[in-house]
C-alpha cells in the first residue's frame, strides 16, 4: 500500500474520503520515522489531515495534494517542541483508549532512524522521503518544494553524515 | 553494506511493519474513526470562552451528565469554597497545537479567560505575574523565548536577552525568589548539541547559563532554590516515550535519578514543603516520591472508568493535588488529597482540553 508503481505520478484524489484512505497510513509512517515518537505520529498526521479537510476544495485541485499533506506532517514532525508536545497527549490518551496504537518498530533499524532524526531538519525529511518512501529526488523536490539540487545537496551532505555516525560506507567501493 | 543499502533496508522493513498494523487493527485507518476525531475538535471549536464561562456558571450540572456517562463521576463534588487561591490552567487546542490559558478559582468560579494562546504557563512563586512561552514572536531566525504577563494576561513582556538564533528556550520555571528562571532549551534545525537544561535571568531573559546538556523537559525547583528536578527519556525505554524523573542541585551538578526507567511522563511538581514530588505516570496514574527517590507510591485516586489523571501540581498549602482528568478527546481539571480520598472537580464543560493546572497562593 504504500509504494506505488510510479510514486511521481499521484492518482487523482477525488474525494477527501479515497484521499485519507490511500494516504493515511504512508503519512503516520513519515511523521513515525521523522519524529521517532510512537505515540505522537498518529497525533502529528491527524493535524495535517485536518488541515487538508478544512480546505479541501482548494487541495483537491492540486496536482499532488499527497506531496501537500506530506510537507505538513514532515515540517510538524522535526518540531522538537511540537512533537513533545503531541506525545505527551497522545501517549496519555493511548492507554485510556484503545491500548497500542503505532507499533514499536524493533525490527526496521532503529539505529537507522535515530541517526536520521539527528540530522538538521531539511536533511532529516529529505532522507525519509527517500528511503521511507522510496522516492525519487525530484519527487522529494516536489514534495518539499525545493530545488533538485537543493535536494541533492541536502542528500548529499545527510548520507555522509549517517555513513560517518553509523559506521558503514557511504558509497560501494 | 553500503549506507544506501542500509536506507533502503531499513525503509522496507518501516514500511512492512506499519502495514502490519492496518491488518490488525481494522479501525485503525477508517473515515469513521477520522470523522469522529474531527467532529470533536468542531464540537469543541463551537464552544467559544464566553459561552464556556456563562455555561459553568449557569448549568454546570446538565454539563456533567452530558460530559460523562458513568455514574461514580456524576457523583463527584465541585470543589469547596473555602479553598483559596487562583487556578491557572491551559485549554489545548490541537489546530493550534497550544493552549488558551484560563484562572479559575479551586471551586470552580470566576472563570476568566485571559485570551492569551501559549503553549507553557506557570505562576512566579508570588503569584504577581506569569511565565509563558512566548510562541507568537517566533518566526524566521526568531526562536521561542519565554515571556511575562499580568495574571489578567495583559502587559506582556518579553524574555528576549539571549540572542543564540538557533537556541529555543521553551517552558520553565521560576525560581523561589524570583531571580531566574529555569526552562528546557533545544537547539534549531538539528542542531541537538543545543539541547539540555538552561537558566536565566527573571527580569531580562539573559544571563544565559546552561545547567545540563541533554534533557529537553521542563525542570522544576525545589521550594528552597537548592535543587532542580527534571525528567529525561532514552532509546529502548518502555513505553515508548516515557523515562525517569532526576533530581540535581540548582546549578546542574550531580543530577540522581529518583524512580525507575518507564515510570514517569514529563510533568511533576514539588509540595510546597519540599518532601513529596508528584508525577504522572504514562498511562495516566499519579505517584509521590520523595526527592531522594524513596517511598515511591501510588495516589489511590478512584478515577472513572476510562480516565487517567495528567499534569498534576500542588495547592499552595500542600494538602490538595490539582490535575487534569483525562478522557478519550476531552479533559478537566480535578482535585484530590495527596491520599487519594477528596476527589472533586474544579472545571466543568463539554469538549474542552483543560490541563497544566498550576495553583497560585491567594493575592498578596
Amino acid at each position: 500500500m504504500l509504494e506505488r508503481s510510479d510514486p511521481t505520478v499521484e492518482a487523482s484524489p477525488g474525494s477527501f474520503e479515497d484521499f485519507y484512505m490511500r494516504e493515511y497510513l504512508p503519512v503516520v509512517g513519515l511523521a513515525y520515522a521523522l519524529s521517532g515518537s510512537r505515540w505522537g505520529a498518529e497525533d502529528l498526521a491527524q493535524e495535517a489531515f485536518l488541515a487538508a479537510h478544512r480546505d479541501w476544495h482548494r487541495i483537491s485541485t492540486y496536482e499532488r495534494p499527497g506531496a501537500w499533506v506530506r510537507r505538513v506532517v514532515a515540517n510538524l514532525s522535526v518540531s522538537g517542541f511540537r512533537r513533545r508536545v503531541a506525545e505527551t497527549k497522545a501517549l496519555a490518551r493511548v492507554a485510556l483508549l484503545r491500548g497500542e496504537a503505532v507499533p514499536d518498530l524493533a525490527a526496521a533499524d532503529p539505529e537507522f532512524w535515530a541517526a536520521v532524526r539527528e540530522l538538521p531538519r531539511r536533511q532529516a525529511q529529505v532522507v525519509a522521503l527517500h528511503y521511507l518512501e522510496d522516492r525519487s529526488v525530484a519527487d522529494v523536490a516536489g514534495i518539499l518544494d525545493m530545488t533538485l539540487g537543493t535536494v541533492k545537496r541536502h542528500l548529499y551532505d545527510a548520507r555522509q553524515t549517517l555513513a560517518r555516525r553509523l559506521g558503514v560506507q557511504e558509497e560501494e567501493a | 553494506m553500503t549506507l544506501d543499502s542500509r536506507g533502503r533496508e531499513a525503509g522496507r522493513a518501516f514500511r512492512a511493519e506499519i502495514e502490519r498494523m492496518e491488518t490488525t487493527d481494522t479501525d485503525w485507518v477508517s473515515i469513521e474513526r477520522f470523522q469522529r476525531l474531527r467532529a470533536g475538535k468542531q464540537r469543541r471549536q463551537r464552544i467559544g470562552a464566553g459561552l464556556l464561562a456563562a455555561a459553568v456558571a449557569a448549568a454546570g450540572i446538565v454539563f456533567v451528565t452530558r460530559a460523562f456517562d458513568d455514574a461514580s463521576e456524576r457523583n463527584i463534588p465541585a470543589a469547596p469554597g473555602r479553598t483559596g487561591g487562583l487556578v491557572l490552567y491551559g485549554d489545548w487546542d490541537d489546530n493550534l497545537q497550544q493552549a488558551d490559558w484560563f484562572t479559575v478559582r479551586p471551586d470552580g468560579s470566576e472563570l476568566h479567560d485571559l485570551h492569551l494562546t501559549a503553549t507553557c504557563a506557570v505562576w512566579l512563586p508570588d503569584a504577581t505575574r506569569i511565565l509563558i512561552t512566548n510562541d507568537a514572536a517566533v518566526g524566521a531566525g526568531t526562536p521561542l523565548r519565554p515571556a511575562l504577563v499580568d495574571p489578567d494576561g495583559s502587559n506582556l513582556r518579553p524574555l528576549d536577552a539571549t540572542r543564540n538564533p538557533d537556541l529555543n528556550l521553551g517552558c520553565g520555571d521560576v525560581s523561589p525568589d524570583g531571580t531566574r528562571i529555569a526552562l528546557e532549551g533545544f537547539g534549531q534545525d538539528g542542531h541537538a548539541e543545543l539541547d539540555g537544561i538552561y537558566s536565566i535571568r527573571a527580569s531580562d531573559g539573559g544571563g544565559l547559563v546552561r545547567l545540563l546538556q541533554g534533557p529537553v523537559s521542563p525542570p522544576r525547583y525545589s521550594p528552597d532554590a537548592t535543587q532542580l528536578s527534571f525528567f529525561d527519556t532514552k532509546e529502548g525505554i518502555s513505553p515508548t516515550g516515557s523515562g525517569a524523573l532526576f533530581v540535581m542541585g540548582a546549578e546542574g551538578t550531580d543530577p540522581v535519578r529518583i524512580t525507575p526507567w518507564g515510570y514517569a511522563f514529563d510533568d511533576h511538581a514539588w509540595s510546597p514543603d519540599g518532601r513529596w514530588i508528584v508525577f504522572q505516570r504514562p498511562y495516566g496514574q499519579l505517584y509521590l516520591v520523595r526527592p531522594d527517590g524513596s517511598e515511591l507510591h501510588q495516589v489511590p485516586l478512584n478515577l472513572p472508568p476510562g480516565t487517567g489523571a495528567l499534569n498534576p501540581s500542588w495547592s499552595p498549602d500542600g494538602t490538595w493535588i490539582v490535575f487534569s482528568l483525562q478522557r478519550s478527546d476531552q479533559a478537566e481539571i480535578y482535585m484530590a488529597r495527596p491520599d487519594g480520598t477528596g476527589l472533586r472537580k474544579v472545571t466543568s464543560a463539554p469538549n474542552a482540553q483543560g490541563q497544566h493546572p498550576d495553583w497560585a497562593a491567594p493575592s498578596r
